[in-house]
């Protein structure tokens, strides 16, 4: 009986416990940021130049690097995920419905890791030899394998839209006379603008976030690319590369702004996705 | 009443498009399903485990293990393992007190910690173990350093708020008739959630505890950061460091020295990929069976 | 030669219909012709298979899985006759020209002008001039134009029950289609919306040949030229118009299979 009376306290603490994770990982970030405000080191973080052994702390290229790498990615995973969306909703026939989507789950799976070796021996080579300039590891690369990282997070967010609104305007737009092709175009993409929204917003969240892809393929120069063929860094990739080496202790302030940043962006994208209403959860 | 041209050309290019959508995604998915089967296939064997080591001496521990992934192997499980112990217990508790107990107020605000939490890049959980570090080298404890436990820490902060919503989704799923049985025989709520309610929601959570399993075994950016090493054997505790499967595979794009080196790594990156795709079907059939008992 | 010529021709004739979903039979051998300027009914209990035997007419049943349709159904446009289950025969433009009106009011969530507009724009490819005439139109012929004519452009799901279910007759009629389906078009709403558009129909009937399904025998008496019952699928009675203004014989009827 006092173990049935303890039980809620224990969930409850569990519930705490949860948020004030959340919590606690901001308190540590903005504890290890304050330095940057209390010295004035934005100034020497804001800025262009990575040259870490003379002085200059910029992480602005990987800003650019990051907005560059997951906007692209946006761009060729969004059309992507639209069409395979309507696909499994509207036009695909039974078994092959199944199939497309099971697999779509499935490729959530697939770790990121593996998506970066096997690009390196498969897609880099190509690049390399198709555009015959660079090393194969650039922005573009990265962009290809990240936008096939985010697809399945656009389309299942985007089918679980579609499905609902489906399901009630189907039969109607069958007994118009609507083609299945017109009803896609007429109908469930228009309704569907709002979880379209949420999908792309929490598939650029995505892109921003991952590590691996651009750190094992955009070839990490910390500049602001001038061609798709040129390599680049992003802001995941240059925590990792600073810590993950060993730097002296003087780098630290450049990884905990980009921690920070990443952290804030994300922040602010929960806060889009809450203004967009429902849940949104891949 | 024909249809216009127009409309039969636009027709057509819609259909176009969302077919090339869906064999383009796949082909992309079974090239690299397809590729790494290719390079790995033929290094599956004992031999990729242990080396030249036997094998029962490898398990044991008694002798190390020097051109074989079983380090790598047992670090994962561990870490899974251990991430599991921390994050499941709290997370599924956590999911109930807010499926069933939490007031509006708390449900809103714990809800926006835990999507937060859930979209935190794993860079920046593996960056905020290692700020812990900093911090406690600075002061309680001089000679802290990353390893498999700090690993395990971070990663179950990562899976946590999966746990929270997936447990949560799954009791809420569940039809309100259900809800109302326990009451109407005189269960407190506890009663209802331990006898009715989690029974029935029970493959869900389960679904979604083996998909934190499979986010725990192939994340690399935490461990990049709190003490993922190239080569480390078996931990002998939980402060060592330790070696995983994603962080070998990612040392080993990068690194390898050999041809021999190289088979090897896509032999590592198939038994992960195995080993993921093993657990997400275990994940997707929990998650089914419980959709189909309660859509009848 | 004379005579034989007044006798009208059917608009609508169904043969031998039978329909199984996943195995299980929901209609049997049903026979039926529907001539111009006549509303027949279909009345049964719920799972006679009223709504299967509409949604025959423009196929709709294959939106569902694992529907097996056998038997013949055919009908009349512009004096020629279309096997509607030919592989030939075209299903969108068919069921442009089959209207129908279900049992829940089911206006897309767009605006009122757009939910008539849309199918006008799309399945017939008219101007945007030509559709505002005929939206203006159809929203008359359901007298609705009056109330929604200066809010034309606020949501569709604005408006009350039964003035969602006139715009959706509205829908439907813009179209102008060869033949009306009414699936219990008043089964949700309130006493006086069903009275409005039963009075809708009455007029109606006049243009369009109608199939409706009721469970209601005093919707029936009210508005029926011939009934058909049906139970478990099959069609057990049929009635003429005085039998079923006789209120003993119906009632017999009635009273044999609820």
């Amino acid at each position: 009986m006092d173990g049935a009376k303890l039980m809620p306290h224990l969930l409850r603490a569990a519930a705490l416990a949860c948020t004030a994770a959340a919590g606690g990982i901001l308190l540590v970030l903005i504890y290890l940021v304050l330095p940057l405000f209390t010295s004035g080191g934005w100034g020497s973080v804001i800025a262009w130049q990575w040259l870490p052994f003379q002085g200059r702390f910029g992480i602005l290229p990987m800003v650019v690097g990051t907005l560059l790498i997951a906007l692209g990615a946006l761009a060729v995973a969004t059309p992507l995920a639209v069409g395979v969306a309507c696909f499994v909703q509207v036009l695909a026939p039974g078994r092959i419905k199944g199939i497309c989507l099971a697999l779509v789950h499935y490729m959530t799976s697939i770790p990121t890791v593996i998506y970066g070796f096997v690009s390196i021996f498969l897609l880099v080579p190509l690049i390399r030899q198709w555009f015959d300039r660079g090393t194969g590891f650039s922005l573009a690369t990265a962009t290809i394998v990240l936008s096939l990282l985010i697809l399945p997070t656009i389309v299942l967010v985007l089918q679980a839209t579609l499905r609902e609104l489906d399901r009630s305007a189907r039969v109607t737009c069958a007994a118009l006379g609507f083609s299945r092709p017109a009803y896609i175009r007429h109908v469930l993409l228009p309704l569907c603008r709002r979880g379209l929204l949420a999908a792309v917003v929490l598939g650029f969240g995505r892109a921003v976030g991952d590590t691996l892809i651009s750190l094992m393929l955009a070839g990490n120069a910390p500049m602001v690319p001038a061609s798709p063929l040129d390599a680049t860094r992003t802001l995941t990739a240059h925590i990792a590369l600073v810590v993950a080496t060993d730097s002296q202790s003087t780098f630290y302030h450049s990884v905990f702004a980009a921690g920070l940043i990443l952290f804030l962006v994300m922040v602010l994208i929960q806060l889009i996705l809450r203004r967009l209403g429902g849940t949104f959860t891949p | 009443m024909r249809p216009t041209a127009n409309r039969r050309t636009s027709d057509l290019a819609t259909t176009i498009f969302c077919w090339t959508a869906a064999v383009l995604t796949m082909l992309a998915v079974l090239a690299v399903m397809g590729f790494l089967l290719y390079r790995g296939a033929g290094t599956l064997g004992p031999n990729l485990f242990f080396g030249e080591t036997h094998w029962w001496e490898a398990v044991r521990g008694v002798r190390p293990v020097f051109d074989g992934l079983w380090s790598a192997l047992a670090g994962t499980a561990l870490l899974v393992l251990l991430s599991c112990l921390l994050a499941v217990p709290t997370g599924i508790a956590g999911g109930i007190y807010l499926s069933e107990y939490g007031s509006r107020r708390f449900r809103a605000v714990a809800g926006f910690a835990v999507d937060l939490m859930a979209g935190i890049p794993s860079i920046v959980m593996g960056l905020f173990g290692f700020s812990l570090i900093v911090v406690l080298r600075h002061t309680f404890v001089p000679r802290a350093k990353t390893g498999l436990l700090l690993a395990a820490v971070c990663i179950a902060l990562l899976v946590l708020p999966y746990l929270v919503r997936t447990t949560q989704n799954a009791l809420a799923g569940l039809p309100s008739h259900l809800r109302l049985l326990g009451p109407s025989l005189g269960f407190t709520p506890w009663q209802n959630i331990r006898h009715v309610l989690l029974p029935s929601a029970g493959r869900g959570i389960l679904s979604g505890v083996i998909l934190a399993m499979g986010r725990a075994a192939e994340d690399t950016a935490v461990i990049l950061l709190t003490g993922a090493v190239a080569q480390a054997f078996l931990p002998r505790s939980l402060y060592d460091k330790f070696e995983a499967l994603p962080f070998r595979i990612y040392y080993m794009a990068a690194e390898h020295r050999t041809a021999a080196e190289l088979d090897q790594a896509f032999g590592t990156a198939l038994v992960l990929l195995m080993l993921t795709g093993t657990l997400f079907g275990l994940a997707f059939a929990a998650q089914r069976t419980m959709e189909k008992r309660w859509k009848g | 030669m004379e005579r034989m010529k007044r006798i009208p021709e059917p608009m609508l004739e169904i043969a031998d219909l039978s329909v199984r979903f996943a195995g299980k039979q929901v209609l049997e051998s049903v026979n039926l012709d529907l001539y111009p300027g006549e509303l027949v009914m279909a009345i049964g209990p719920s799972g006679s298979g009223k709504t299967t035997l509409l949604r025959a007419v423009n196929r709709l049943n294959e939106a569902y899985p694992h529907c097996n349709t056998r038997g013949q159904v055919r009908i009349r446009l512009a004096d020629r006759w279309w096997d509607i289950y030919a592989p030939s025969t075209p299903l969108a433009e068919l069921r442009l020209r089959v209207g129908m009106v279900f049992q829940h009011p089911n206006p897309l969530p767009f605006s009122i002008y757009k939910n008539v507009a849309l199918p006008l724009r799309i399945s017939l490819g008219m101007n945007p001039k030509e559709t505002l005439l005929r939206v203006q139109r159809a929203l008359e012929a359901v007298q609705l134009w009056s109330e929604v004519k200066d809010r034309l452009h606020d949501s569709a799901l604005t408006l009350s029950g039964g003035q969602q279910q006139r715009l959706c007759l509205a829908r439907v009629l813009a179209l102008e289609p060869a033949l009306l389906l009414l699936d219990e078009p008043t089964a949700s709403l309130d006493f006086k919306a069903t009275r409005h558009i039963e009075a809708l129909f009455q007029t109606l009937k006049q243009r369009y040949p109608i199939l409706a399904v009721t469970h209601n025998p005093g919707q029936m008496r009210r508005l029926a030229d011939r009934v058909m019952v049906l139970q478990d699928g099959r069609c057990v009675a049929a009635m003429s118009r005085p039998e079923i203004e006789d209120p003993e014989h119906s009632r017999r009827v009635m009273e044999a299979f609820f």
